[in-house]
């Protein structure tokens, strides 16, 4: 019997430490569970070498670990039939063989997808409405549903906009440095970061941060960014983040659509004085609505304005929210907000503090496509909202969905888009019908 | 859980359980070697099975079977130092590298998956082989309800999202949440 022998002096030769050390953060980085500190130490490890962020990236795939864990429950069983083998006095006590072998699974699998596509079928023929244009002759194939040609979710894409200078398209294709007139060195990392050159403390020195860049991500895609303060920004899909190539030492201050996960660094440059950093969101006309300040801490950001103006939501540090909107004239009495707080400011003008929210569902997204959508108590039209941002699709109401019961689920966001369909369509049976019509999701009453 | 087990072959069918997974880590960090460390980790319990009028206490039994794992894998470390049959490659070395981390992590992993309890496990386990709910329920003696819960409870545990439980674990729930709220409230935006 051939056997694979492994030489024993392995330790000696890699770093004993890191077996130890990292296994252990990537388990905690898998379950969300890293504090401040981890996550840095972990990101240093991977950031130290090509072969390091391979290994980070191989040890971080779901799939695997999945297949890793089943491996491990078969072999334990399987195991058992071997000591049995040899003590058959213990035959009497089967472990735990608990299942039949597969066949019979993949036969009742096949089963259900035929029933769903045939009544998916059997749903778009009593459709009355006529479809929208794009309707294909394999629409009124039984066999399969729909096949959702190049909807893809989220990758990493973004563009970046110089002053003066059209967009410059970012897609993990990027050149290594993107070099600028005014000389401060952008250098493209890893397939989803640029990160702009760290100022030397002298720099803060200046007058005025001069004219802002932009970066933008388009729907279905995401983007990381490091500004030149060492803090870093990481945008959701849609949305967009403008700031000056170099800090002033009066104040940082960016400006935001869409959502961005912040972890701002603490700057203080100069006789100790600590510079704010500013978070102000435009809202659709470029209008500065509410500014964020911030003192070195971690929060999200979503002013996607699907249901409320904004969601701010605190990791760990303080901020202090000021409203700018005609209705809280009183600028001067900031909303403060501790770790785990959110403060929603709705549509009305009024702001809301929750004390503890799920900031692991918040900032969800942020792990791409290993993350999930979190929809917990959610209103359809923020759900739909956040898919149609995620998978860059329009959505078409044909009917009237304020009055729904909201949603309350968990899907994975690496999922191809006929199954969210199919889970929407479950969850709202029979009120609503959805389809999807090449890059178009239609909400309508069956 | 004391046990004095004089003959009771469900009593050693726990021990399996509760120890297989701890011993096989325990040995592959000591070997690195995943068949060699499969088979003295079975031998070693098959020898309590062989010595259980022996152990006067689980505290003395334990103390045993580690004792047995770990001097078996020392012998094996020296048989390999004279008998070592390949050579060392340089390239291999990567891949050794992602081995080490692996076993280790899945460990970490499989550490958490054994404090389920059997019925948590064993539902998890025929998910992952894709076996549909109907007949978990059916192998276990349970209603399909029950193995939703139980997977359910699992995922909660963990703290830890696999692929593909989600999906089968969420829509039935959320159904069933959503058919309790309708039920309790009057008007569907009191909820927000």
């Amino acid at each position: 019997m051939l056997r694979a022998y492994r030489i024993p002096h392995i330790n000696s030769i890699l770093s004993m430490q890191e077996v130890q050390t990292i296994p252990g953060l990537i388990y905690k980085y898998l379950k969300d569970d890293l504090t401040r500190t981890e996550r840095d130490e972990l990101m240093d490890w991977v950031n130290q070498s090509p072969e390091n962020l391979s290994l980070f990236e191989r040890l971080t795939d779901r799939e695997m670990i999945r297949n890793a864990i089943r491996e491990m429950l078969d072999i334990k069983e399987s195991m058992w039939e071997k000591l049995v083998a040899k003590a058959p006095e213990l035959q009497n006590e089967p472990v735990r063989r608990t299942y039949t072998k597969p066949k019979y699974s993949v036969a009742a699998v096949v089963l259900v997808l035929v029933l769903g596509a045939a009544a998916y079928f059997i749903i778009r023929f009593r459709d009355q409405e006529p479809a929208t244009a794009g309707n294909t002759p394999s629409d009124t194939s039984s066999q399969k549903p729909i096949v959702a040609v190049n909807i893809t979710p989220a990758g990493h894409h973004a563009s970046l906009t110089l002053p003066n200078q059209s967009p410059i398209v970012l897609d993990g294709s990027t050149r290594d440095t993107i070099s600028l007139a005014a000389g401060v060195p952008i250098t493209a990392r890893q397939p989803h970061t640029i990160q702009y050159a760290l100022q030397a403390k002298e720099q803060y020195g200046r007058d005025s941060a001069g004219p802002l860049h932009i970066l933008s991500t388009p729907r279905g895609g995401l983007y990381n960014i490091i500004l030149p303060d060492g803090s870093t920004a990481f945008l959701n899909a849609a949305s967009s983040l403008r700031f000056p190539p170099v800090f002033t030492d009066s104040v940082r201050q960016v400006f935001v659509t869409g959502q961005v996960l912040f972890n701002v660094a603490a700057i203080a440059p100069s006789n100790g004085k600590k510079i704010p950093f500013l978070v102000t969101i435009l809202n659709s006309n470029g209008e500065e609505k509410t500014t964020i300040e911030v003192l070195g801490t971690y929060f999200d950001v979503n002013a996607y304005q699907d249901h409320a103006l904004l969601k701010a939501t605190l990791l760990e540090g303080s901020i202090r929210i000021y409203d700018i909107t005609e209705k809280n004239n009183r600028k001067n009495k900031p909303i403060v907000l501790l770790p785990l707080q959110q403060a929603i400011l709705d549509r009305r003008g009024n702001f809301t503090v929750r004390k503890k929210v799920d900031t692991a569902a918040v900032v969800s997204w942020t792990k791409g496509s290993e993350g999930v959508f979190n929809f917990y108590n959610l209103p359809l039209q923020e759900a739909l909202g956040e898919i149609s941002r995620w998978y860059n699709v329009d959505v078409l109401y044909k009917t009237d969905v304020s009055l729904l019961s909201p949603i309350a689920s968990i899907l994975p966001r690496n999922a191809p888009i006929n199954k969210i369909i199919e889970v929407l369509n479950l969850i709202y049976r029979p009120d609503i019908l959805f389809t999807l019509e090449e890059r178009t999701i239609v909400v309508s009453r069956p | 859980m004391r046990r004095l087990h004089l003959g009771d072959q469900t009593a050693f069918s726990e021990i399996y359980n509760q120890f297989y997974t701890r011993l096989y880590y325990y040995a592959y960090g000591l070997i690195h070697n995943r068949e060699e460390a499969e088979d003295i980790v079975l031998n070693k319990l098959l020898s309590i099975w062989q010595r259980r009028h022996a152990f006067k206490s689980r505290a003395d039994m334990k103390a045993y079977v580690y004792v047995a794992v770990r001097n078996a894998c020392y012998d094996y470390l020296a048989y390999m130092k004279v008998h070592r049959t390949t050579e060392f490659r340089p390239e291999e070395m990567a891949d050794q590298k992602y081995e080490l981390f692996r076993e280790e992590l899945i460990s970490l992993v499989m550490e958490e998956i054994e404090k389920l309890t059997p019925r948590e496990r064993a539902v998890m386990h025929m998910t992952l082989e894709e076996i549909p709910e109907k007949e978990i329920a059916e192998q276990l003696g349970i209603s399909v309800k029950r193995v939703y819960n139980l997977r359910y409870e699992a995922i909660q545990k963990l703290k830890f999202r696999l692929p593909g439980f989600v999906w089968m674990a969420m829509p039935v729930l959320e159904k069933l949440l959503r058919t309790c709220l309708l039920e309790s409230s009057s008007h569907p935006l009191d909820y927000f």
